[in-house]
Parts: structure tokens; sequence; C-alpha cells
């Protein structure tokens, strides 16, 4: 019941985000200089559709009005079209985005497994090796290039030991994907049982997975190590020490309390690479919806770049949603 | 001649526990040159008096009328008219100055408001600070460089500064060591002399009002309970809280042994959540039946005010020739041995 | 100065960061005289040579020197992130100490702070990558645009930090005496609320100047950005990128290292302006002095 009020609550709070997301996204639309009909259709468009479509977006309107078209337009799902696939943009990112969040997630799966015993590991052994790597790792890895690892790490891999996939893609040129159903190879591979399509899958996913991994477990390892240094000196954990209560059974319960600020940097690195990512999928042409976002920043096709931002936008109130509710299972107090 | 007047003001703070009722329709006067003393148990509403008098927050009803001129939200005390008149010195020396401006300018910056020509700056700055007697090579240095009763000090310069009718003295002395309490009281006392400025003096300390006040209001839970010449207060408190206060707080000589049965006992109610009859009903010796379904009015009682229904059994309890009036006495030994000695006093 | 050295001396990592920092600007000072090649001047005679003594950093498809370009590129990289860093902070304090100041204080002031941090949420909610790439899809490519966007996505966080310190220090009695005495909001905010908000605010600032560098040449190397020729690291990665797989590693490789040690330098400076900044913090590390 208590669950059902807090969604409810938190809901409604969603609301007006979701206004503003539009407002800002269509605020940036009338910002750009130009003729808006030209830049929706591109260079190639005839003057009949020009008019068209200055009647259609109802240039000649108030701004007003202008914007209530563009809402019930964005909230129908219809984000215009892409001059260059020629295709509506809500097409092209239902087949993109799906590639990007299973990369992402992914990654940041890969950097919390290794994030977290070395956040764990550095808290308890103050004096060790692991303590000092840690502490710099987490600047390091804050300051290398992404993008750049990846290349190194191509380099490495694939041109000089030829242990890894070519990085042209989610898969080789002649494997055909699985059957969308998630829109995830990684996962509608597994669905569909073929164990060869899965396992070009994880070949081609391996190094991008390994180089956003690698970079974000940073800011993973060095909040979890600062959270457990700090529960570890708190009262109620010197009260179960003085209890007597087992040291594994006291990290366990460190660890559990830490879990919620381990969230909050899951998701503010979930968010951010939602749309970071696009630079390692350039790397590895991974064809997501970042890049074709970029594609369309580099061509002047601007709806598909709109697209992009309020999708990824919208994914990022879904996003800090989920944690709200992950939240609210974790702690206890929030129910009351 | 009245310098300010306090019109039944009543502030009520809201916050998420609920609506804090801190002052619930105080009325107060003052005379020109005069000092009044405003005391109270803690939370009982005097700062929130006084930063509702200097103009730092504003009522929700009522009125304060200063030189016969009401202020309030439209000619509030930044007006040009007012501006400077009326000032306030805070209960906490270290924070009343920026830590990263030269006291010497920090004394100075109401002047600017006052649109004074920056020449004649220097020579007030002197002035001021002789008479807080602070040093001139203090005056360029920064607040942490000094202590808590220089930097006092200098707040009081800086209140000083703008030649003010009133100033409204918020715990001066709280956060400082008995000699420089005493330093900074007689230097009031002067300044009120010379400049015949009026003061409103805020204090828990009932020792340091009975010796600067002319007057005393005594506060309980954002009301005034008894209001009247300080000394006939002290000599004869005729609330029971007064009463409670005066032997509570500060019994100066242990050998003056209070009446058992005028001690107050029990827990302060919240000020969010008031009794509907008298505030102090809950912990008040000789309360009746009528005290918990009525509230009293603060009403004329021989040589004060009093809020209370039981005036007159108080009067029998408490005679004045008997023990208050000791205590007045010994108080006054008291207050001359310890500003003459300086020695920390026992129980504060 | 003598705190810095002490807190240096037991650190000599936070020491490389600031040497390293001195060092790139000295470096871009004197560029002209350092680097022994014109950075855009294409020689086809050296096309795609690996490092040797000639090109100690190799050279590029297009025969142009890596050191050279390298060592061009901190005056732009360095330019932009100064820029965008200092422009966002300067807007982002303004804001933040009026936002801060004037929350729950009267109907109308309480409504643009309100509004202020409303609008921030939104901001907040587009991803920062995303939204400076539609910036500069916005304004058009160009080295405003890189500045532009880079100043824009970093405000909200200086608007966060300022409004938290102004709602603090406004309690103050020392701002309500000045408030008392008739100052202005305005000059109120720029005498006492500003100067006694800086700590939080300088410290972060040199972390910023690194993301900024790292975005600036992550936005090139996306091609939204700084256009090669024009020397600077995130682009020249871009250029290299197609050699990498072909065997030619350094291209790409030594502009990343540089950009990789630019941005870790500052970080390193960033953690000890923490420390440094925080009285009690500072007394304590360099305590046994
Ligand atoms: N800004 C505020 N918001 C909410 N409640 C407040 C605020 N200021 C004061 N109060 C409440 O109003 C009541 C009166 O407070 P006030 O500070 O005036 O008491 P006081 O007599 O000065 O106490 P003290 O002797 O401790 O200084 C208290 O209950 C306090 O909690
Ligand atoms: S009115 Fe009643 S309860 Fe209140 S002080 Fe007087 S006797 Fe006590
Ligand atoms: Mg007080």
């Amino acid at each position: 019941m208590a669950l059902i009020r807090y969604i409810g609550r938190r809901l409604l709070f969603v609301l007006p985000q979701l206004f503003g997301i539009v407002a800002v996204s269509f605020f940036l639309l009338k910002m750009i200089p130009g003729d808006p009909a030209l830049l929706m259709l591109g260079p190639l468009a005839s003057q009949e559709a020009i008019n068209e479509i200055r009647s259609v977006m109802g240039l000649d309107k108030s701004l007003i009005e202008q914007f209530v078209i563009y809402l019930e337009r964005v909230l129908s799902g219809d984000l215009g079209t892409s001059w260059q696939t020629t295709k509506p943009v809500m097409e092209d990112l239902l087949k993109r985005f799906p590639a990007t969040m299973e990369l992402v997630t992914l990654s940041l799966l890969f950097a919390l497994i290794l994030g977290i015993p070395v956040g764990i590991l550095a808290s308890l052994l103050k004096k060790s090796i692991i303590n000092k790597f840690s502490t710099y790792y987490g600047l390091l890895a804050g300051s290398l290039p992404d993008f750049w690892l990846g290349l190194i790490f191509i380099f490495v891999f694939y041109t000089i030991l030829g242990w890894a996939a070519a990085p042209m893609g989610r898969l080789d040129l002649g494997i055909l994907p699985p059957a969308v159903v998630s829109g995830s190879y990684f996962i509608d591979s597994l669905i569909a049982g073929d164990w060869e399509t899965f396992n070009n899958v994880v070949a081609h996913l391996t190094l991008p997975v390994l180089t956003l991994g690698l970079i974000n477990a940073g800011p993973i390892i060095k909040m979890t190590q600062s959270t457990m240094d700090r529960l570890l000196e708190s009262d109620h954990i010197r009260y179960a020490r003085s209890c007597g209560l087992g040291e594994f059974q006291i990290v366990r319960r460190a660890f559990r309390n830490s879990l919620p600020s381990v969230l909050t940097i899951v998701s503010v690195l979930y968010s951010f690479l939602i749309g970071g990512a696009v630079l390692v999928e350039i790397v590895f042409s991974w064809g997501g919806a970042g890049q074709y976002a970029l594609s369309g920043v580099l061509n002047a096709d601007i709806n598909p770049v709109m697209g992009f931002v309020v999708w990824s936008a919208v994914l990022c109130l879904i996003l800090y949603l989920i944690v709200d509710l992950l939240y609210f299972a974790i702690d206890p107090r929030l129910r009351d | 001649m009245k310098i300010l007047e306090v019109n039944d003001v009543v502030k009520i703070f809201k916050t998420k526990g609920g609506n804090v009722r801190a002052l619930n329709g105080v009325s107060l006067d003052i005379d020109e040159g005069k000092t009044v003393g405003v005391v109270g148990e803690s939370g009982s509403g005097k700062t929130t008096l006084g930063r509702l008098i200097v103009g730092l927050i504003n009522p929700d009803t009522g009125s304060i009328s200063f030189e016969q001129r009401s202020i309030g939200s439209k000619v509030n005390i930044r007006h040009p008219d007012i501006r400077g008149k009326i000032q306030l010195v805070f209960q906490e020396p270290s924070e009343s100055l920026d830590p990263r401006i030269k006291v010497g300018d920090s004394i100075c910056e109401p002047l600017r408001g006052l649109g004074i020509e920056k020449s004649s700056w220097n020579s007030k700055l002197k002035i001021v600070s002789e008479k807080v007697s602070l040093a001139e090579e203090q005056l360029s240095m920064y607040p942490s460089q000094l202590s808590a009763g220089q930097q006092q000090r200098a707040g009081i310069a800086r209140a000083l500064i703008t030649d003010p009718k009133l100033i409204v003295l918020d715990e001066p002395t709280s956060a400082l060591d008995p000699t420089a309490r005493a330093e900074i009281l007689s230097m009031l006392q002067d300044v009120q002399k010379e400049f015949g400025v009026s003061y409103i003096y805020i204090s828990h300390d009932l020792s340091t009002v009975r010796y600067l006040t002319d007057e005393t209001a005594v506060m309980y839970l954002g009301e005034i309970v008894e209001f009247g010449e300080t000394s006939k207060i002290f000599s004869r408190p005729s609330h029971p809280y007064s009463t409670g206060l005066l032997s509570s707080i500060l019994l100066p000589d242990p050998e003056i042994v209070m009446d058992e049965s005028l001690e107050l006992s029990g827990e302060i109610p919240s000020p969010i959540n008031l009794p509907k009859g008298c505030f102090l009903e809950s912990r008040c010796p000789i309360s009746t039946k009528e005290c918990s379904s009525h509230h009293p009015d603060l009403i004329t009682s021989d040589d004060r005010l009093v809020r209370c229904f039981e005036v007159e059994k108080m009067k029998d309890i408490v005679q004045p020739s008997s023990k208050f009036e000791d205590f007045d006495k010994s108080f006054d030994d008291f207050m001359t041995k310890r500003y003459s000695s300086s020695v920390q006093a026992g129980n504060n | 100065m003598k705190v810095l050295y002490l807190y240096c001396k037991d650190r000599p990592l936070i020491g490389f960061g600031y040497f390293f920092v001195f060092f790139l600007i000295f470096l871009a000072v004197f560029a002209d005289l350092i680097a022994p090649w014109p950075p855009q001047t294409a020689n086809p005679d050296d096309y795609l040579q690996a490092p040797s003594w000639r090109h100690l950093f190799g050279t590029d498809e297009t025969g142009m020197d890596i050191f050279s370009r390298c060592i061009y590129s901190i005056r732009l990289d360095l330019s932009i992130a100064f820029l965008g860093t200092a422009v966002s902070a300067i807007v982002g304090t303004a804001i933040g100490a009026f936002v801060g100041y004037y929350e729950a204080r009267g109907r109308l002031k309480t409504v643009f702070s309100s509004f202020t941090m409303r609008a921030l949420d939104v901001i907040q909610s587009f991803p920062v990558f995303v939204f400076a790439i539609a910036l500069v899809a916005i304004f058009g490519q160009g080295l405003y645009s890189i500045i532009a966007a880079i100043a824009f996505v970093n405000m909200p966080i200086y608007v966060r930090l300022m409004r938290t310190q102004a709602l603090s220090i406004r309690q103050m009695r020392y701002v309500e005496a000045a408030y008392l005495s008739g100052l202005s909001d305005v000059s109120l905010i720029i005498k006492h609320i500003v100067p006694n908000s800086m700590g939080p605010i300088l410290s972060h600032l040199s972390v910023n100047v690194g993301w900024s560098v790292l975005l600036a040449a992550a936005l090139s190397f996306a091609g939204a950005g700084v256009e090669a020729p024009t020397p600077e690291w995130g682009s020249m990665i871009a250029v290299g990128f197609k050699n990498i797989v072909t065997g030619q590693w350094w291209p790409s490789t030594f502009p990343g290292i540089v950009l990789g040690l630019t941005v870790f330098s500052f970080a390193l400076i960033g953690a000890s302006v923490e420390v440094l900044a925080d009285p009690v913090r500072r007394r304590a590390a360099i305590a046994k002095y």
C-alpha cells in the first residue's frame, strides 16, 4: 500500500519533468538559426514540401500554438523524419536504442563486478597496495578518454594479438541477427538458443564493454570505498562489532547499508552513458542511437538529434524512477 | 517620549513539524534614552521579538511604530528615513563580522547605506572605536585576529556609527567571559549616558538585566507575562513564572532559600501546540481550574502588568519585605563583587 | 605556497600534477620555439612515419609531425577549457547566489528561485554529452559553439554549489547586518555572499577544467568540435583512428596520452585543493610538520 502511494507520488513528479523536457527541446529547436522547415527537410527539399511542412508545423502561428502542436506530436510518438535515412526518427531510434542500452548495461555490470570488490577490499585493507591503487585508479580512470582507450584495446587485442573480433559492429558480416524480441542481440540470441550467434555477439561486445567498464569502475570503486569507510566507522557497526558479530557479518551489513550510494552513482553513470557511449560506439562502429544522432549533427539533419535528445532524457527519467523504487526496496526507512 | 511602540504583534513560523507560534500578541513601549530588558527561558521568543523590531522579519499581524511612524513592509527599516536609526547587536560576535573584511571596514559599512561621504568615514570610525575602546591597529585586522570581546566591541561600534536612537542588544554578552562582559556592560551604560540612546536588552542573565535596565518584560512562550520597573519586579515578582525564573535561574547567594512551593516543575508545552488556558498551567504551583480553561489577559496590578488570574494570591505568598528584598540586596553586593573582581560566577 | 609545498612533499603524484600543468602552460607559451615542425603543414614525403629522432611522435597520414601538433594543441584545448569553465563558473555562481539568496524571501523572489531550480532539474535530466552535442548542432559547428556548450553543461553544478553556500551564508549575522544597513541585494551578494563562498567553487574549478578538456576533445573526436587540420588532441585521435587497425598506432596514441595526463593532472590538483581549502583537513594533512 505504502509502495503504491509512493509510486503515485513519484509519478506525479514525473509529469512536470516530462513537460519540461519537451519544452526545453522545443526551445532548443527554436534557437536554431535559419528556416526550420528547411532544416526539417534537409537541403534537398522542394519548395512545395517546404511550404507544406511550414503549414503542418504551424510556423505561421503563434509561439504557444506551435508549442502545443509540437507537444502533441512528440507525445504521440512523432519525432519527424530523418532526411538521411528517409524514415521516421521514432522507427530508427527504436532499432538503435537497444544496441546502445545493451552496451551500456553490460558495461556497467562489468564495472560493478570489478568495482565493488575492489572498493570493499580497499576499505578493509587500509594499508595495502590495493588501497593506494584504488585511490589513484579513480582519478586516472576519470581522466582517460574512453574513445582513446578503445582504440588502444583494438590495437593490442585485435591488430597485434588477433584475439578480439573485428571492431566493425555488433556481429560478423556473415552472421544473421537473431529474431527481434528485445532488440538486444545478447538477449535475443539467448532466447533463440542460437549459440553460434551468441558467441559472436559476445566476441564483439568484449572490447567495448571492457573499455567502458574499466573507465566507469573508477567512480564505483571510489563510492564503494568511501561509503564503506564511513559505515565501518559508524556507531551501529561499532555496536555490532562490540556485540561480537563476526567480521564477515559486519562487512556484509556495512555493504548492505552502502548499497543506496552505490545505486546513486550507478544511476548517474547510466544516464551519462546513454549519451556518452557514443564515442565508444563510433570506435567500434556499433550503430547505436548516439551514433545516429551524431550523424544528424554532422549532416544538418536535426530531427534525429532532437529525437535522440528527447528519448535519452525520457530514458533517464525512467531510470531515476526505477532507482527511486529500488531505494524504496533497499531502505526500510523510506517506507514510512 | 515614546520612541518605539510594539502593538500586539503575532509571529508564526511555518515549519515541517507544524506552525510554531513564536510570538502570540506582544506589546511593548520604550521611552527615549531608557533601557527595557527582555528575559525568559530559551524559546520564549526573545530573539524573534528583537528581529521583528529591527525589521529582519515581518509580523504576521500587529504593528510596530518608531518615532510615531508605523514601520512595516512598505516603510521598513531599510527605508532611507529610518535607516541607521535602529540597530542590532548580535548574540554571536564571531559571526557578526565578515571574516574576509577588515574590522574597520565592517564598522563603516552602514555609512555607505546612509550616503555619507567617504572622506568623513575615518573621523567617525575614530570616534566610535574610541568609544568602544578598540585600538587603531585592531581596525586594520581581520575578525579572526580579535578576541570574542573585541569582536563584540566592533559589532557595537558598527551599531553606534550611524548615531542610532535605539539599539536592540540580543544577548550581547552571553558568549563572553566575565571580564569582557563587565567591561561591555559598563561601556554600554556610558554610551547611553552620552548619546541618550535607548536599548532593548535581551538576556538570559538576570544579573545583567538587573544591572542595566529600567524596565523588564518577562516572556514565556511568546507572551509577556509580567512587565514593570526592573527594581520592582526583582524585589517582588508578581507572576508565578517570574518568581520561578528568579529563583531557579540565578540564586547568587546560596543562603537565601526559596520557598519550594514556588518552584516551577514539569515540561514546557510545545510552541506548535499551545494549551488553551494559561500557558503556564502545566508547570504552575498555584494553578486553579480556571487556568486550564481560560487564557489570562495582561492586566494592570498596582505598579505593573501581570498575566495571571491569581495575582492577589501571589501578593500574599510573596511579601515585598521578605525574601526578595534580601535577594535584591545580596544581588547588589554580588554585582559589585562580580564586576570588581571579575571572578567567574558559580552558577551561570 | 608553503602549505602547498609541505602537502606535496609527501604526495609526489600531486606534486606531479602541479608540475605537469605548469609544464603544459610553458610549452603552450613557447610552442613556436619548442615545436620542431610547423603544426599544420603537410609533408607528403614523411607520410605515416613511425616515431624517430626526426619525428619524435611520428607523423600522421598527411605527414604532419605529431609531436609538434601535440604541443600546439595545448593552446587550443586549454583555452577552450579555461574559457568554458570560466564562463560557466561566473554565470553559474551569479545565478546560484541569487537563487540561494532569494529562496523563501517574498513571493516573486521565491518564484524566481524555484523556477530556476526546476529548470536546472530538467536541463540536468538530459545526459551531458547529448546536450553538448545538441547545442553544437544548434549553434553550428565552431570554436564558440564548443565553448558555449561546455559552459552550458557545466553551469548547473556551479548554480547548485553556490546556492547551497548562499543559503547558509545569508543566515550569517554579518549578512543580516549589511542588509539592515541598507545595502542593495546586488552589492550584498557581491560584497559578502560570493567572497565567502569561494572554497567549494575553487576546488570544483580545477577538476572542472580537466573535464572540460576531455569534453572538448570528445566533441572534436566525434566531429562536432574542432576540425582537422587544426591541431587538437581529440581530432588528432580521430584522424589516427583509421590507421590503428592497420598497425600504425602512433597518430592516436600520443595525443591520447598527453590528453589523459592533462586531465589527470587537473584532477590531482582538484583533489589537493579540496583538502587545502578546508582548514581542518589542511591542518590534518600537514600535521606532522
Ligand atoms: N526561523 C524560524 N523558523 C522556525 N521556528 C523558529 C524560527 N525562529 C525561531 N523559531 C522558534 O520560535 C520560538 C522562539 O524562538 P526565539 O529564538 O525567539 O527564542 P529565544 O527566546 O530567543 O530563545 P534563546 O534564549 O534560546 O535565544 C522557538 O520555539 C523557535 O524554535
Ligand atoms: S493564570 Fe493560573 S496557571 Fe497561569 S500563572 Fe496564573 S495561576 Fe498559574
Ligand atoms: Mg535568542
